[in-house]
């Protein structure tokens, strides 16, 4: 049984009033079901879901959940997990072709829209769409809860779409083992009042949509050990002032968020310990925490203890960090941390294979309590990048092969040092170069295409598109570059959206016959 | 300081476009987005010594390219 859920009821019973969610809107005028909810009335109302879903969703398919930030969001997501179903959230900012291809993958799922518009996928690939009004109704009903049919062990408790090289997103399938794996090891690095789940709420700001795996680093320590959660509405995120604003009125004591939108704060001097003077972990995750961002955070939040933590979504966060000036001032890159509870990492040669000693450069395997059950309906690729594997001292574990490039120092800390493929980082996101590519080549007018990253002050800022144009006589100017821009925004979600269009007549060849990159990138 | 200004931007942008286009929506046309305006006013300060703190400016305050040079030209 759900050790994760066990902990959300017991919370939810111990004190139904407390808030577990609140978002950005609590400022505004509107209907306040709309910006918060109690640990009561999440217990509640994901307990009528839970009824709802086991009528109508046969055993164990994920339901998709659609929306953004709403209350309502974390209902769907317990209901479903209460029913024995894996839920596969997809965010408003995936373009209607992105969510046929989900939808299209689990095969007609149930569908929960939550928001108040249009859902923008195809409802014919749908077993069933529930609107947001129908879902208030549903959980509206008083329902016991009956942990019988909770998710446990090896059933799937969430599944992220990932991007995926040959041009399809790829679902990750988390077990709840895993889940509950990383509740254990994660709350440590919370504040002592949230670990201890005492009377005066700790409040916990995660900016990461719920398509990102980042976004369950407090949904698991945090709904489990009583805490309360907050997140930015849409109107909010879009302006700095009111983002600013809903920090400082949120009386934070942990922060959540990639590296880049951490830059984007800190930009602003008014950012803070005086902004937010409760605040005592920052965990930061997604992509490279630079020494320059650690040591403006260790300035101006000298309170609080500062993470650097790593973990693919395909095993969760496995390793965390605490930097302070010694580390900072000593090594750059700073490592990514100390494997957590439950958790192992192996380097292994990119040529021969082998296990690597401490301070040799390889791949990074990672074995462990967290590791996923693999890609959703893809066991092509789930066998491809998670292997059994004999370790040096005999045992054997199943392993996922990350494709990222790096080592373990003589004392145990990770760094890692980049990819050894075509996934990259922009902002935090990850981004198979590949994927952007795919989506270019569908294209009537483009005969050939490469997508490389754009790079200021070694950080990739943008994405550049190479192409290679069917009719070599058709205009090239910015307008034209604009109207392929425009079409991949049918397809892929903002994010992916090359910033600049190069025409070539053709591409640079290497000595094998295929496209250079590097020569492309060079020019 | 407006050509200097066309420089800083046509290098944040990465496009040459922004000399000639300069009331076109930046955001809207792909060549900014939230991460590149701030690393475009913290060049502005680099540059010009001019501060304009983020949460000072909203997005459609400084959306164009004229905007932008306005933004900065009454704080000089």
């Amino acid at each position: 049984m759900s050790e994760f859920l066990q902990k959300f009821t017991d919370a939810a019973r111990l004190h139904p009033d407390r808030v577990a969610y609140f978002n950005s809107r609590m400022w505004h005028d509107g209907d306040p079901s709309e910006a918060s909810i109690t640990y009561g009335d999440l217990d509640r109302a994901s307990n009528a879901a839970a009824a709802f879903f086991r009528t109508t969703v046969p055993a164990g398919q994920p339901i998709v959940v659609y929306g953004h930030k709403s209350p309502l969001m974390l209902v769907a997501f317990l209901g479903a997990v209460k029913a024995g179903h894996p839920y596969a959230p997809i965010d408003i900012a995936y373009p209607s072709a992105r969510v046929n291809d989900i939808m299209e993958q689990i095969s007609r799922p149930l569908v929960v829209s939550l928001v108040d518009g249009e859902f923008p996928g195809d409802p014919s690939l749908a077993a069933r769409l529930v609107d947001k009004a129908q879902f208030g109704t549903i959980v509206s009903k008083r329902v016991d809860g009956d942990s019988q049919f909770w998710v446990s062990g090896e059933d799937g408790f969430y599944l992220l779409f990932t991007s995926g090289s040959t041009g399809r997103p790829k679902g990750v399938m988390m077990p709840s083992r895993g889940v509950d794996a990383f509740m254990r090891y994660f709350i440590s690095l919370f504040p002592e009042a949230a670990q201890r789940g005492c009377s005066d709420p700790v409040v916990s700001f995660n900016r990461v949509p719920y398509t990102f795996d980042v976004s369950l680093f407090d949904i698991i320590p945090g709904l489990s050990h009583g805490m309360t959660l907050f997140g930015l509405e849409e109107e909010d995120e879009a302006s700095m002032a009111l983002s600013f604003e809903a920090f400082r009125k949120s009386d934070a004591a942990v922060w959540i968020s990639t590296p880049s939108y951490m830059d984007m704060c800190l930009a602003d001097r008014s950012f803070s310990q005086e902004l937010m003077p409760r605040l005592e972990s920052i965990i930061l995750c997604g992509e490279v925490f630079r020494n320059d961002t650690a040591r403006q955070l260790l300035e101006r939040f000298p309170n609080a203890r500062i993470y650097n933590t790593y973990g693919p979504t395909e095993t969760q966060a496995v390793t965390d960090i605490e930097l302070d000036s010694a580390l900072v001032e000593s090594l750059d890159p700073l490592p990514v941390g100390y494997l957590g509870i439950g958790s192992g990492a192996v380097i292994l040669d990119l040529e021969t294979g082998e296990e690597l000693g401490a301070g040799e450069v390889g791949e990074i395997y990672l074995y462990g309590d967290t590791v996923s059950l693999g890609y959703y309906g893809r066991d092509d690729l789930t066998a491809a990048a998670f292997q059994e594997r004999t370790l040096a001292d005999g045992r054997k574990a199943r392993c996922y092969k990350t494709g990222d490039r790096g080592f373990l120092d003589e004392d145990g800390r990770l760094y890692c040092l980049g990819r050894l493929d075509n996934q990259i980082k922009l902002n935090g996101f990850r981004v198979e170069l590949g994927e952007v590519e795919r989506a270019l080549l569908d294209l009537e007018g483009v005969a050939d295409a490469v997508v490389l990253p754009a790079e200021r002050g070694g950080k990739i800022v943008s994405l550049t598109a190479h192409v290679v144009p069917a009719d070599a006589d058709a205009p090239r100017d910015f307008a034209a570059g604009k109207a392929i821009k425009e079409q991949l925004k049918d397809g892929l979600p903002a994010y992916m959206i090359p910033k600049k269009v190069v025409f070539h007549d053709a591409f640079p060849l290497n000595t094998n016959g295929k496209t250079d990159r590097k020569a492309l990138a060079e020019k | 300081m407006e050509e200097q200004m066309l420089d800083l931007l046509e290098e944040i942008c990465d496009d040459a476009v922004v000399r000639e286009e300069r009331d076109i929506d930046l955001f809207e046309e792909g060549l900014l987005d939230s991460m590149a305006a701030i690393e475009l006013l913290v060049a502005i300060e680099e540059n010009f010594g001019v501060e304009i703190a983020p949460t000072a400016v909203e997005r459609e305050e400084m959306n164009t390219v004229n905007k932008i040079i306005e933004q900065v030209r009454v704080r000089m």
